[in-house]
């Protein structure tokens, strides 16, 4: 079922038609921009990322890494060095700080790539070359022919709306 | 005593000494035999297992050989040889000898000198493209052919025993002149003793009884007469363990070795002590003048003849201050056994008589004679021939006296002045075949070059004292095709057609022992084998004192008039003495005791004549006398006369090995070969000398940063009072444990500890190659020295003290791994290479290291070593390494363990025993080899061991303690009669270099 | 905590304003400021060919030397006992150090949302982790053994020996490996949507090469949402980080017993050492590239007076510390640490001590004048000065301090050897190697971040 693309030529446009296609009931809009735009994401609701649990786990995980591979290491080939104990916490803390940062951030990572395999494969239909330059693309999926959907895209500014895009 | 001696010796005490016993006879069993039974030299290229292996021979284990070096310094000096699988990797002092179980750098370098890859093969023959080898009869045949064909001259080294009897029997049997002839001779004391005394003999300096040594430049710590032996006796008379420790003063111009060892210098000019001894001996004169009444005329037969010697006048000749010549008269005037010690030939000018003589009277008033001097049981050496004599003897081959020359184990054409002459004869003689190991100076010039054997591979025997005799024995088998100086001999006399009684001379040998075995010789023979001595019948019956005799209380003394400009002083050093260490790269490599440097020559000059002409330490200068001239780069020294410059003797050879030739110069050639008249002894003092700058920069590989600690607790000096009286004060819990012994796993019986005497020390240098010896240490050459590359685990620090008159002490500090209980460099290591073992050692794991030398870095002491290259020994140099101590290659990081092999050795003894590794029993190669007993081995945990009680001294510091590290080597403060400036140090003492 | 209360702050527009403000920063559409900035990712002009091929073989020489001192020893070198530590450490340290503004400048700059990192942070993070490349090689190249190296990694060997973490070697191969890896995921979560760029511009293969490295970007609403709470985490942790690695890095030498080393001023000396030296090379490398690339409209003079600034901040912290280090020796009374460094300042070294000296304290004082930070000529000369004297600081610290130690006998000195500096020079061209390649193949002002603050201009009215 093929959806309706329209175009916008600045971000303000493009918000306010989200807001009122939004208003209109149509929630599963797909959006496209050149930027990273706060105003974008609070208009289609997006508060938060679930990146944030990623990077919490790798975090833990990272600092667990790292105390047990210094403390067990150390514990399986005990040797004295300047009489210091064989497991020298103070010693072994920078190890697990550095984890605990280099698995937050390779989880982090891990989590974008996750959220964001559906395009991994192909390119969406309704993605423009344009989307990278400097238009804002606003797709209502299976909206093909909607009256009411073109015409608020149109009240609010789009340069430009194709109909039957995708399917 | 006695058996402490023997425990410090290193040999295990008398309570066990089953095992070593055990080995020492089986060796002597397999001694014979050991010649048939090891492996041709290059068996280390392939493993073979014996199918039925010799019952002498235990794998993994050493086999122990009874032998004697003479060829080591002036001394015979009696050794264990260690042989494993038939080769001599280690050799270790016979505690029954004079040496007292301890040896000379160079004795451990003799190694060297048996592996030397530049030894003579095999029997060669001159041929106008070259040498041609030959096989031996050839050799044998050309040459009885040459002296049967006319008069020959045989010339070998002074011997004793039974090799004298056969070299004359010989010289009869061909008709042959025999000459015994050695560089550093004793011409002068035997003739002055003859004058004074009518012997003319070598004394027995007792100096452990002594409580105050003169020494009038005689370096007896280093090349004098008998170095070990009286090194050690010195020590003994020095130790503050029982009374008062000896006094020492040294009269000379330069601070030889031993002259920094000394409390008070007298720098009396260059080749003038005669004037100085003279004053001494009136100052006693005097003395003894006050003690005459109460009886004792000794004084009053010279006092006459000594009369004109006032201080005044012996101040004016010798530049030395008068006040501190009466002083030192009223000493030696109050000391209770007082011993002047006579210049060696670093003293010897032309009236070299006079100043023996001046000093045998300086003895004789002072009632040494018959003391401390005795003449009875006096060292025996071979006679030789003097200077004057072995340059007639020149004349007379020059002159074509004789057809044919043999030289066997002698260099005159390195180490006779080119003024002598006898280069150049030895050239107009016809014939000339040398028997000589080396292709040296002199052999370079033989017709036919039949190599002897090296002394470990021989047999034969030594006098060491009247009537106590040192058996030598071959230890292993010849590594080259040589054969034993007599063997050949003999087998020439065979050709020729005379019969000696014997043709080969372990034959010789024997029967002129069976006299003195009796009936059973097999068992005798076997026993004086295993102990590597005899005493016979015939012991020393003369009379200790002989009387001053008549014409030396009339003696009419010549004082020579100063002479002005500069005057040059040739000395011969510890590691090259006469120039046979040269080609031993543990000897060149080993830091000269005085200036530290190594692989060189180099000129010695006092900084107030270096600073005008702006000589700073390593520019090169030009010394010239009307003889001749030299180059090599400068040493600036605060311990010689402003007058004087000094220049070591052994180096600049142009033959005699890879090593040798060609590294420093000859100074011999500024000598004009003046002689001694009374004596003939060679005139080494005196000349006078030009100096002058040449530019340039000779790099002299110096191996010290500063000569000054800056006053940071490494060199500590104290006054002989305050010491006494802090020994006094000071009481301790023998039961208490040494701070460092907690460093160890509780659960360890052991935790190893050294402590090292600096009051003993006196920088021979002995444990340094012995360390070498033992560890498998690469010499690195002058190169790498010169960037601070060397790999000695073992070094000997010479620091200069401030006094408050303004004069300098020297203190010796040997610094080695300190086996840190609190050790910086182990943490740092990202590898675990560096870490603590549970006895406390800081052992270090090549295998693991990657080389980031970061420990190095942490290491406050800088005594670890890295690997900058892979070092590689030539055959055969390699077969002497230790299979006990792993050989290091390229990129790793090493250091001294304390000889963790032998503490291994020592705990599976033990435990095959069931008992704890005894006090004593463990001896590190260091330890073992030291003249001094300056260093101490043992178990801190043990509060009764002898390192504890030494460690816990009133004398005892750590090195850098402040640092906290926790060192197991503790070192006491080094005692002298000067009084030490308060925080003073040798700021900028001559000298200072930045390697 | 700084991570956490930007994130609230991110969340609110009004800040938008302020935190997007560039003043010079020309009003352009979206579409002039895309052509401008993938423009030079052109085919390459002859010039860049010839730039390349001279590092080329720079790098060849260098490799040369290492092949030489693996085949004779390291011996081949010029450091001995006592300096057992010479340019190869120095070197790598100096990399370490530059390798630091860029993620200070990106995630530091980001978190405190100064805009005008927006058109250098690219470039400052393609430095840091090309810095990184090279320093990484000087610790292998430093090893005796470097066939062994792999010693130092932690995994289940035959051995059955682990390596010291108590050794701050190898807390520094965590760290550095730490911020290597931090930075580069930072810098290519940064690169994605520009790729996608790079991805609808051209055709053909770079299409394809571009289109896979974009992983599929079509700037989704949803996805940016992702990437910027990512973003700003990396930010959040870069930050600790870049502070981390070079406190461990001083303490290389600082947990060493060595006077002139063992000092608790170390980590923040250090770190402000590298902040000033990456700072230096920052200006050293735009300056260039923004005349190369025709880029004056994006990197402004704003840009240089705000790192001018901050390269006078870092330089007076730096003389501070220099000052510290005599005064703590003075006050410790401790002969040891006194001589040491008496002898650092007049000793064999004294002429690298005041080479530093000038360099680092008395030329960046220049930068008080607003003139001399506003001509880019003067800029650009005082930075090489910086990045000069940054090297010797490091060789003044690791050399003289180990040449002059506890023991005087045990003194001596080091003169580096040719196979050292070969090396060490290689190591510049193999650092400018990668950064030409950069600079041609993948747009080095962040395109999306731009156009963002483009954006906001406009809707804000600017």
């Amino acid at each position: 079922m093929s959806g309706i693309l329209a175009q916008y030529d600045s971000v303000g446009k493009a918000i306010a038609g989200i807001k009122q296609l939004r208003a209109a009931g149509h929630d599963d809009l797909d959006v496209f921009s050149p930027i990273p735009y706060e105003e974008l994401e609070e208009a289609m609701g997006i508060v938060s990322s679930p990146v944030r649990r990623w990077a919490l786990i790798g975090a833990i995980t990272g600092f667990a890494t790292a105390f047990a591979l210094t403390a067990l290491t150390s514990l399986a080939y005990p040797l004295i060095t300047q009489g210091k104990p064989i497991v020298a916490l103070p010693a072994y803390f920078i190890i697990m700080f550095e984890l605990t940062i280099l698995f937050t951030g390779l989880f982090g990572f891990a989590g974008v790539l996750f959220h964001t395999h559906k395009s991994r494969r192909k390119l969406s239909p309704a993605y423009r070359e344009s989307f990278s330059v400097d238009r804002y693309g606003v797709y209502v999926p299976g909206q093909s022919g909607s009256e009411s959907v073109e015409s608020i895209m149109r009240e609010t500014g789009a340069v430009t709306i194709e109909q039957g895009v995708g399917a | 005593m006695n058996n402490g001696d023997t425990e410090q010796n290193g040999t295990a005490p008398a309570s066990d000494t089953s095992r070593r016993h055990f080995l020492k006879v089986l060796g002597v069993a397999g001694a014979g035999a050991a010649t048939v039974s090891c492996g041709p030299p290059d068996m280390g290229d392939k493993l073979i297992p014996y199918l039925v292996p010799p019952n002498d021979i235990v794998p993994g284990t050493n086999v122990t050989y009874a032998t004697v070096l003479t060829g080591a310094g002036p001394e015979p000096l009696g050794v264990h040889a260690w042989v494993r699988d038939g080769r001599v990797i280690k050799l270790e002092g016979n505690p029954d000898y004079p040496n007292r179980g301890a040896l000379s750098a160079l004795a451990h370098s003799t190694l060297q000198d048996l592996y030397d890859p530049d030894r003579i093969p095999t029997p060669r023959e001159k041929t106008n493209g070259g040498w041609s080898d030959a096989d031996w009869d050839a050799a044998i045949k050309a040459a009885a052919a040459t002296i049967g064909s006319g008069p020959t001259l045989l010339i070998t080294p002074p011997v004793t025993g039974t090799a004298a009897t056969l070299y004359a029997a010989w010289a009869d049997a061909v008709g042959a002149d025999w000459v015994a002839w050695e560089p550093l001779g004793h011409e002068a004391m035997r003739a002055s003793n003859d004058i004074g005394f009518g012997r003319s003999e070598l004394p027995q300096y007792d100096l452990a009884a002594a409580d105050h040594v003169v020494s009038f430049g005689a370096d007896f710590m280093a090349t004098w007469l008998a170095p070990v032996e009286l090194a050690g006796g010195f020590a003994r008379a020095r130790s503050l363990e029982d009374g008062h420790p000896a006094k020492m003063t040294f009269v000379g111009p330069r601070l030889s070795l031993t002259g920094m060892n000394a409390d008070q210098w007298l720098p009396a000019r260059a080749g003038s002590e005669v004037a100085v001894a003279s004053e001494v001996a009136v100052a006693l004169a005097v003395a003894h003048e006050v003690a005459r009444r109460k009886g004792g005329g000794q004084a009053a037969r010279v006092q006459a003849m000594l009369a004109p010697f006032t201080p005044e006048a012996a101040a004016e000749s010798s530049g030395v201050d008068v006040a501190k010549i009466r002083t030192l008269g009223e000493e030696i005037a109050a000391a209770r056994a007082p011993v002047a010690l006579p210049p060696d030939v670093s003293g010897q000018g032309v009236y070299a008589t006079e100043v023996h003589l001046a000093v045998g009277l300086l003895n004789y008033v002072s009632g040494a004679i018959g003391n401390t001097v005795r003449f009875q049981g006096g060292p025996r050496r071979g006679q030789s021939a003097s200077y004057a004599e072995i340059r007639a003897v020149a004349a007379r081959m020059r002159e074509g006296d004789y057809r044919t020359v043999v030289t066997a184990g002698v260099n005159p054409a390195y180490a006779l002045p080119e003024a002598s002459g006898f280069a150049s004869a030895l050239n107009d003689v016809e014939n000339h075949v040398s028997l000589n190991p080396h292709l040296d100076e002199t052999a370079a010039k033989a017709g036919w070059l039949l190599p002897s054997h090296h002394e470990l591979e021989s047999w034969g025997d030594v006098e060491i004292k009247a009537g106590e005799f040192g058996i030598v024995q071959p230890a292993m088998q010849p590594v080259f095709n040589t054969r034993q100086r007599e063997d050949i001999l003999l087998q020439i006399a065979v050709q020729l057609g005379s019969d000696l009684g014997a043709t080969d001379y372990k034959t010789y040998l024997q029967n002129a022992w069976r006299a003195e075995a009796g009936s059973n010789f097999d068992a005798w023979w076997h026993g004086a084998l295993s102990d590597g001595a005899v005493v016979t019948s015939g012991s020393d019956q003369s009379e200790a004192a002989p009387p001053l005799t008549a014409a030396a209380a009339n003696y009419t003394f010549t004082l020579p008039s100063a002479t002005d400009g500069l005057s040059l002083i040739l000395y011969p050093t510890a590691q090259f003495f006469d120039g046979r260490g040269a080609n031993r790269s543990w000897m060149q490599e080993l830091p000269d005791a005085v200036t530290k440097a190594v692989w060189n020559s180099w000129v010695e000059i006092h900084p107030e004549t270096a600073g005008p002409l702006g000589i700073e330490t390593g520019d090169v200068v030009r010394v010239t006398t009307p003889s001749g001239s030299i180059e090599a780069p400068a040493f600036v020294y605060r311990g010689i006369r402003p007058d004087a410059i000094a220049i070591p003797l052994g180096q600049g050879h142009t033959e005699y090995g890879r090593i040798a030739a060609g590294q420093g110069v000859n100074a011999l050639q500024l000598l004009d070969g003046t002689a001694d008249p009374r004596s003939g002894a060679l005139a080494y003092a005196g000349a006078a000398a030009q100096l002058e700058t040449v530019g340039g920069r000779g790099g002299l590989a110096i191996m010290q940063g500063s000569d000054s600690d800056l006053d940071r607790s490494i060199a500590e000096l104290i006054n002989v009072d305050a010491a006494m009286e802090a020994a006094q004060a000071h009481h301790v819990d023998l039961t208490e444990l040494v701070e460092a012994a907690w460093d160890s796993d509780p659960k360890s019986p052991y935790r190893w500890g050294m402590t090292i005497d600096l009051n003993a020390c006196n920088g021979c240098g002995a444990c340094v190659t012995a360390c070498y010896s033992e560890n498998n240490i690469p010499a690195v050459g002058e190169d790498l020295c010169a960037q601070g590359r060397e790999m000695s685990w073992m070094q000997i620090m010479r620091y200069f003290e401030e006094t408050e008159d303004g004069e300098f002490q020297t203190v010796h500090v040997p610094v080695l791994c300190q086996q840190c209980g609190d050790a910086p460099c182990e943490p740092v290591c990202p590898v675990f290479a560096a870490y603590h073992t549970g006895e406390g050692l800081n052992a270090q794991v090549y295998n693991r290291c990657v080389g980031t030398r970061y420990c190095a870095n942490n290491c406050p002491y800088k005594v670890r070593r890295f690997n900058w290259y892979t070092y590689e020994d030539a055959y055969p140099l390699n077969l002497q390494l230790n299979p006990d101590v792993t050989v290091r290659s390229t990129g790793v990081m090493e250091k001294c363990t304390f000889c963790v092999q032998r503490i291994n050795r020592a705990k599976i003894d033990a435990k095959s025993d069931g008992r704890p590794v005894a006090d004593g029993e463990m001896v590190t190669a260091c330890m073992q080899s030291c003249p001094t007993q300056a260093i101490h081995f043992g178990n801190l945990k043990d509060p009764a061991s002898t390192v504890s009680r030494i460690a816990k001294g009133p004398r005892g510091y750590g090195m850098l303690g402040e640092l906290n590290t926790r060192p197991a080597i503790t070192y006491l403060k080094s005692v002298t009669y000067a009084h030490v400036a308060e925080g003073g140090h040798g700021g900028d003492l001559g000298g200072e270099a930045e390697h | 905590m700084v991570a956490t209360s930007a994130a609230k702050r991110s969340t609110r527009n009004h800040m938008a304003t302020a935190e997007h403000e560039i003043p010079d920063l020309p009003p352009l559409t979206l579409a002039e400021a895309n052509d401008d900035i993938t423009r030079p990712i052109e085919a390459p002009p002859w010039r860049f060919w010839l730039l390349l091929s001279i590092c080329g073989l720079g790098i060849a020489a260098a490799g040369f030397a290492w092949i030489t001192q693996i085949r004779e020893g390291i011996g081949v070198t010029g450091i001995n006992n006592p300096v057992s530590w010479g340019v190869y450490i120095v070197t790598f340290v100096f990399w370490v150090g530059i390798a630091h503004s860029g993620t200070l400048i990106s995630a530091v700059l980001y978190l405190v949302r100064s805009g005008w990192r927006t058109t250098i942070n690219r470039t400052a993070e393609a430095m840091t982790i090309f810095a990184v490349m090279t320093a990484g090689l000087f610790p292998l190249i430093h090893l005796g053994r470097v066939w062994y190296f792999y010693y130092l990694i932690p995994y289940p060997s035959a051995r059955l020996i682990w390596p010291n973490f108590k050794s701050p070697l190898v807390w520094d191969m965590f760290a550095i490996g730490t911020y290597f890896t931090i930075s580069l995921v930072f810098w290519y979560l940064g690169l994605i949507p520009d790729l996608a760029v790079l991805r609808d511009k051209f055709t053909g293969v770079r299409k394809k090469v571009y289109g896979m490295l974009a992983l599929g970007w079509q700037g989704s609403v949803r996805d940016w949402a992702h990437y910027r709470r990512l973003y700003l985490y990396l930010a959040g942790i870069a930050t600790p980080l870049v502070l981390s690695v070079h406190s461990v890095v001083s303490w290389d030498f600082a947990m060493g017993i060595v006077p002139g080393w063992h000092s608790t001023i170390f980590a923040p000396y250090f770190v402000a050492g590298a902040i000033f030296s990456g700072v230096a090379m920052v200006i050293t490398l735009l300056i260039p590239l923004r005349w190369a690339f025709g880029l004056e409209r994006y990197i402004t003079k704003y840009n240089f007076d705000n790192m001018a600034k901050l390269l006078l901040l870092t330089s007076l912290i730096v003389g501070y510390a220099y000052a510290m280090e005599y005064i703590l020796a003075w006050w410790s009374a401790d002969p040891v640490e006194i001589e040491s460094f008496r002898w650092r300042a007049t000793g064999f070294y004294a002429g690298p001590f005041w080479i530093m000296v000038f360099c680092n304290v008395i030329v960046p004082m220049s930068l008080w004048f607003k003139r001399t930070r506003n001509s880019l000529a003067a800029l650009f000369v005082i930075s090489i000065f910086v990045n000069i004297g940054m090297w010797y600081e490091r060789f003044v610290i690791i050399v003289t301090s180990i040449a002059h130690e506890y023991e005087p006998g045990g003194w001596g000195v080091y003169t580096p050897s040719w196979v050292e500096l070969t090396i060490m020079i290689g190591s510049f061209f193999w650092f400018f190697f990668w950064f030409l390649l950069f600079s041609k193949t993948l747009p080095t002002i962040s395109i999306a971040e731009v156009k963002e603050h483009l954006a906001h201009q406009q809707e804000h009215g600017q």
